[in-house]
């Protein structure tokens, strides 16, 4: 970490005072020495991510990755105990199976919405548009998982994104038609931009939240799971979770 | 003063510190095995990348990889400055590309360099041009080619500043030279769309110090910007100048100042607070889509304008910007790199 980054310190250290208060980490808490592999887009950057996660879970070796490739490669090649994603890409690895999946506002999956400027988004226009989105799956799975979104049976012209703030340029610099995001992230969109955004919400388009995945036929570590399960709620926030439960 | 502000303007010297790229005895090029060819399915085709061996293009190179090593393969050489036309030209008759990728102005002007002497009516494989400063200038004139530009567009900083500070964010400056008026005219539509408004001032000819000088305060005493919007541009960023001009102006400015190289965003500088620079891995993922655009369309560049950097990474001095307004604390986890006055500089978050 930068000896620069005080305020990430300053973060770092109110929560794991609150995990502290929660009783939630012991400070004597035994290594588990199991790996976890974390990749969740969000305009957190990983690093800080990475430290938060750290701290709470002592002993555990907690990877967050920025680029959903070398999250693959990772996965593959050195196989983590543990794997926190969106659950599509939980769902997309017949070697995994979720162990434990997140929950919001009592909600396994949350709601998907079309943000575009000016406008609102007609349904018989989206073949033609450009659609920006996050990257969950990479360049093959996304358009399958947008069309099952968008109900169309085309595969969309996407412009997939590494990171939520990224779908903001899209709309500012005219490369997209609308941007596909979590209805959720749109008054934070709408805080930041003083374009004039416009929500189109879409029937039956949920994508599961962040779930954790485990190796298929790998013993299941009761112990993790009731550590992660127990993480404070600054942290679980910073997942995108309000609570872990079992699927 | 001066000296470290040479230190701190290294970054501008692109290109320079880069090997020779003469040919070898054998003919060969020098870097071939260094950077050489990479087992990866080809069916579509070979993708040449062209520049320098720096971290950066390293970042562009893993985000071609990252969309395209699946069906073409990437085959990387270093060029440089110091390239022969007669060098890259071999390079390119070897690995038969489908497509160029050149990386920075000295690779671009190597490339002009090559079509100029060939023959009229000559097809040109398409060339997508990234990490050249001012894309548009950079590239006129050259054929089947197009590409990314790497300045930040503007309007992408001044709206994460905006979020960051507790200050209003409405009018910018920009001070510039003659030549860049469509540039800050075109920044100035995008900026519109979110609120704000560019106050372009350009600069006076004669003296470069006094010019800078007078500009900067038109910018403060009569314009009244909020903030201030430096310019990538290497004629007005020497150490000179920042020493004379910017910096005796800026001190008493007390506005905050948005600039695209991280080194001029300083514990130790006082200058920049807030600076945001491409996503080199995502401009290479962004290539890659025009890639396939170009795939799609038969190789033909055709009507495809430049495209723009769309993922930034952000490095904030937050002991200036907390000297200047509240700032969103919040907020701070969404910036890749902190810096605070009187902490050793230059870190990156791991």
């Amino acid at each position: 970490m930068g000896e620069g980054a005080k305020s990430c310190r300053i973060a770092l250290a109110l929560v794991v005072a609150a995990t502290l208060v929660a009783g939630s980490v012991r400070a004597a808490a035994p290594a588990l020495g199991q790996k976890i592999y974390v990749y969740l887009p969000s305009n957190v950057r990983p690093p800080m991510l990475q430290r938060v996660l750290a701290a709470a879970l002592p002993g555990a070796e907690v990877m967050v990755f920025r680029h959903l490739r070398d999250f693959e490669t990772s996965v593959e090649e050195a196989p983590p105990d543990f794997i926190i994603s969106a659950r599509p890409f939980v769902d997309r690895c017949d070697r995994w199976k979720p162990v434990l999946q997140g929950f919001a506002a009592e909600r396994a999956e949350e709601p998907y919405v079309l943000v575009s400027v000016g406008r609102a988004v007609d349904p018989a226009d989206i073949p033609d548009l450009g659609i920006g989105v996050v990257d969950l799956l990479g360049k093959k799975g996304m358009p399958v998982l947008v069309a099952r979104l968008l109900g169309t049976t085309a595969l969309p012209k996407l412009i997939r994104v590494g990171q939520p703030e990224d779908l903001l340029p899209l709309l500012e610099l005219g490369f997209a038609g609308a941007v596909l995001m979590p209805a959720r992230a749109v008054p934070s969109l709408r805080e930041k931009s003083a374009l004039d955004l416009r929500v189109t919400e879409l029937k039956a388009a949920s994508v599961g939240l962040p779930a954790v995945g485990v190796a298929a036929g790998a013993p299941v570590s009761t112990e993790m799971e009731r550590r992660l399960m127990g993480l404070p709620p600054a942290v679980k926030a910073l997942l995108g979770v309000d609570d872990w439960r079992r699927p | 003063m001066r000296a470290m502000l040479g230190v701190i303007l290294v970054a501008f010297a692109a290109g320079a510190g880069e090997g020779d790229a003469s040919p070898t005895p054998d003919g060969g090029h020098p870097d071939a095995s260094a950077r050489g060819l990479v087992d990866t399915p080809a069916a579509e085709g070979t993708v040449l990348v062209l520049g320098p061996q720096i971290a950066a293009a390293n970042e562009v190179v893993s985000g071609l990889r990252d969309e395209l090593a699946d069906h073409y393969q990437i085959v990387e050489r270093k060029v440089t400055a110091a390239t022969s036309v007669e060098v890259l030209s071999q390079i390119i008759r070897e690995v038969e590309p489908r497509v160029l990728v050149l990386l920075d102005n000295p690779t671009v002007r190597l490339y002009r360099a090559l079509q100029a002497v060939q023959p009229p009516g000559t097809r040109f494989q398409p060339a997508v041009v990234l990490m050249a400063a001012f894309f548009e200038q950079a590239s006129a004139g050259l054929q089947n080619t197009t590409g990314i530009s790497y300045e930040v567009p503007a309007v992408i900083g001044f709206v994460n500043l905006r979020s960051l500070l507790g200050r209003p964010l409405r009018k910018v400056g920009v001070l510039f030279r003659h030549g860049f008026e469509g540039v800050v005219a075109r920044q100035g539509e995008l900026a519109a769309a979110e609120g704000f408004t560019l106050a372009g001032r350009v600069l006076d000819d004669g003296d470069r110090v006094k010019a800078v000088k007078r500009g900067l305060r038109r910018l403060l005493d009569y314009d009244h910007v909020d903030a201030l919007w430096v310019l990538n541009d290497s004629a007005l960023l020497f150490p000179e100048l920042l020493a004379r001009a910017w910096l005796p102006v800026l001190r008493h400015g007390h506005i905050p100042v948005m600039v695209g190289v991280s080194s001029l965003v300083s514990a130790k500088l006082a200058f920049g607070i807030f600076a945001v620079l491409p996503d080199h891995r995502a401009l290479g993922r962004q290539a890659a889509g025009l890639v396939d655009t170009l795939a799609e369309a038969n190789w033909v560049v055709g009507a495809h304008r430049p495209l723009l950097p769309v993922a930034i990474e952000k490095v904030l001095n937050v002991g200036m910007a907390r000297a200047l307004a509240p700032i969103r604390e919040e907020r701070l986890r969404e910036v890749d790199r902190l810096i605070e006055a009187g902490a050793e500089e230059g870190q990156r978050e791991p």
